[in-house]
């Protein structure tokens, strides 16, 4: 089983907005073959990033992620087997990367897709590239981390990266990409305003993390749309920083303009 | 009863457009007293709507509710008894509402306050000191979650807030609680429901507000929205995928009539 974490999706009011920033702070490409209507896609070489247009009654933020797979029907049987709960859904052709949807035993929602699937389309079909920006992790808060990583393991043969540690943190890697699972307890937004479980931050790894700090704040006087929201600014704020510098990737936090948080790191 | 559900929460980045849309559309009183810097707290006299800023790293969207209850120190023993795996956090002090957080055994969140409690402030307070009587007009209604067990997380509503079976049609699926006024409504979250649209995260999927008259009430949206474009409701349906969500939020509704505010939050309309 050859899987691989190359999908995050984000739904945003400011879509467009935002398919400019990752283009602006981290390089990422946009692909712009799809018509100018639908969502944007941006991508590393190696993940896309979907982001869509918030449509009524979806929720905003850093939504979910996508694995592609080399031999779709084996993921099936494999879920089937073991984990029959989680269900799976076909999607609507115009998708760029999911051909299928599912979700691990606590709900939280993937896609599922293969290389040769026909609906596959855009920046997941730009082929390879390098460049010194590129997403490196993202992290998920979830109210049974053993269990879900036991999933991810069983089904994708992702690969555990540490011993569990007291804070319950699993980390597992496609051997690019780390999925961190974190585990989502009531008590730890004590001092701040309570996230739901489901998809806390995004990661980078970048050439320099000053070189990207000096360029967030060149980026936002060029051109004050690109201004982020602020992290960390007052006691609640603060308590929120540390609460996602206790994932072991990142070192230096900050959000998009929307406010989905980010965590890069050299 | 034991516990009023009387507290809504939304997350938006135009929190306040969207304080000035529930105030305008639907007739509910804000409170002078608020403080210009933190959310915006719009109420019908026993519900109150929280309309928070939206911050780093939170979704944007109907976000949790909020119990008064007789006693926090009854509801921690028959969560602790009952339901040990729910949890409750105590909350900081200047919340208008809450004085405690908790979750149910999928995760949703819930606040907690009590009904004499020092943190109801706002709204909550006015509500309390019966010094703002209900505008006899529109009236929220419900609150409904998509959740991946609901029969368990009903069971634990009703262990732990004596929150009682509301009468709906049997047609419609889920738990629907009642504490008297406000109906908590559990649906199932289950993939297969999104087939032909965009899948939506399991967790608060729309509110219900009860109109004195429909059809008066449709006319009075249009008006507004052609005075202010700004306070114009998100339109469901139109392309197959909107049509198809439409038709799921009919589905669930207990409502006539379901609309979007402008951030798209969905909203059950009634004048039953």
């Amino acid at each position: 089983m050859a899987a691989r974490i190359n999908h995050l999706a984000i739904s945003s009011t400011e879509y467009a907005l935002e398919g400019k920033f990752y283009e602006r702070i981290f390089g990422l490409r946009q692909n712009t073959i799809r018509g100018a209507g639908f969502a944007i896609t941006v991508g590393d070489g190696y993940m896309g990033i979907n982001i869509n247009p918030r449509s009524a009654g979806r929720q905003a933020g850093f939504d979910h992620y996508g694995i592609q797979v080399d031999d779709v029907e084996d993921t099936l049987e494999r879920m089937r087997q073991k984990y029959p709960e989680c269900r799976t859904l076909k999607r609507p052709s115009n998708r760029p990367f999911a051909g299928l949807s599912t979700h691990d035993p606590d709900g939280n929602l993937f896609d599922l897709s293969q290389s040769n699937m026909e609906n596959r389309g855009g920046i997941y079909e730009d082929g390879e590239w390098d460049q010194p920006r590129t997403v490196s992790h993202f992290a998920l808060r979830t109210m049974n981390p053993e269990r879900v990583a036991q999933f991810y393991m069983d089904v994708f043969d992702l690969k555990l990266l540490n011993e569990p540690t007291a804070d319950g943190y699993r980390n597992l890697s496609d051997g690019r990409i780390t999925m961190v699972l974190m585990p989502w307890i009531i008590d730890d937004f004590a001092d701040t305003g309570i996230c739901r479980p489901g998809p806390d931050h995004i990661g980078f790894k970048v050439e320099s993390v000053d070189a990207v700090k000096e360029e967030l704040e060149f980026a936002a006087r060029q051109n004050p749309y690109f201004r982020t929201m602020p992290v960390g600014v007052n006691p609640e704020g603060e308590a929120r920083q540390k609460l996602m510098q206790k994932c072991p990737f990142g070192h230096f936090q900050f959000a998009d303009p929307d406010g989905v948080l980010l965590d890069i790191s050299e | 009863m034991f516990a009023q559900l009387n507290h809504m929460a939304v997350i938006s980045h135009q929190y306040p457009l969207l304080e000035k849309f529930y105030r305008s559309v639907f007739k509910f009183k804000n409170n002078a007293r608020n403080d210009g810097e933190g959310s915006a707290v719009v109420g019908d006299g026993y519900v109150g709507l929280n309309i928070l800023p939206r911050r780093d790293g939170y979704v944007g969207g109907f976000d949790h509710f909020g119990l008064a209850v007789d006693s926090i120190d009854t509801v921690l023993e028959r969560m602790k008894k009952a339901h040990p795996n729910t949890k409750m956090v105590k909350r900081p002090s200047y919340r208008p509402f809450a004085a405690y957080s908790g979750n149910d055994p999928d995760g949703n969140v819930f606040d907690l306050a009590e009904k004499t409690g020092k943190n109801l402030k706002d709204v909550y307070a006015q509500q309390h000191e019966k010094g703002w009587g209900e505008n006899g007009e529109c009236q929220f209604w419900r609150f409904a979650i998509r959740t991946m067990n609901p029969e368990l997380c009903a069971q634990f509503y009703a262990d732990v807030f004596e929150l009682q079976p509301a009468n709906v049609p049997e047609d419609k699926e889920g738990y629907h609680l009642t504490d008297g006024r406000v109906t908590l409504s559990l649906m199932p979250w289950s993939i297969e429901g999104f087939e032909g649209m965009s899948i939506k995260r399991s967790g608060p999927d729309h509110i219900g507000i009860r109109v004195p008259d429909l059809d008066a009430f449709k006319k009075e949206v249009t008006r507004i929205a052609e005075k202010n474009s700004y306070l114009a409701p998100t339109p469901l349906g139109g392309s197959p995928e909107a049509t198809t969500r439409k038709e799921l939020l009919a589905k669930c509704a207990l409502g006539k009539y379901q609309m979007g505010d402008p951030d798209g939050n969905w909203i059950d309309i009634t004048d039953e």
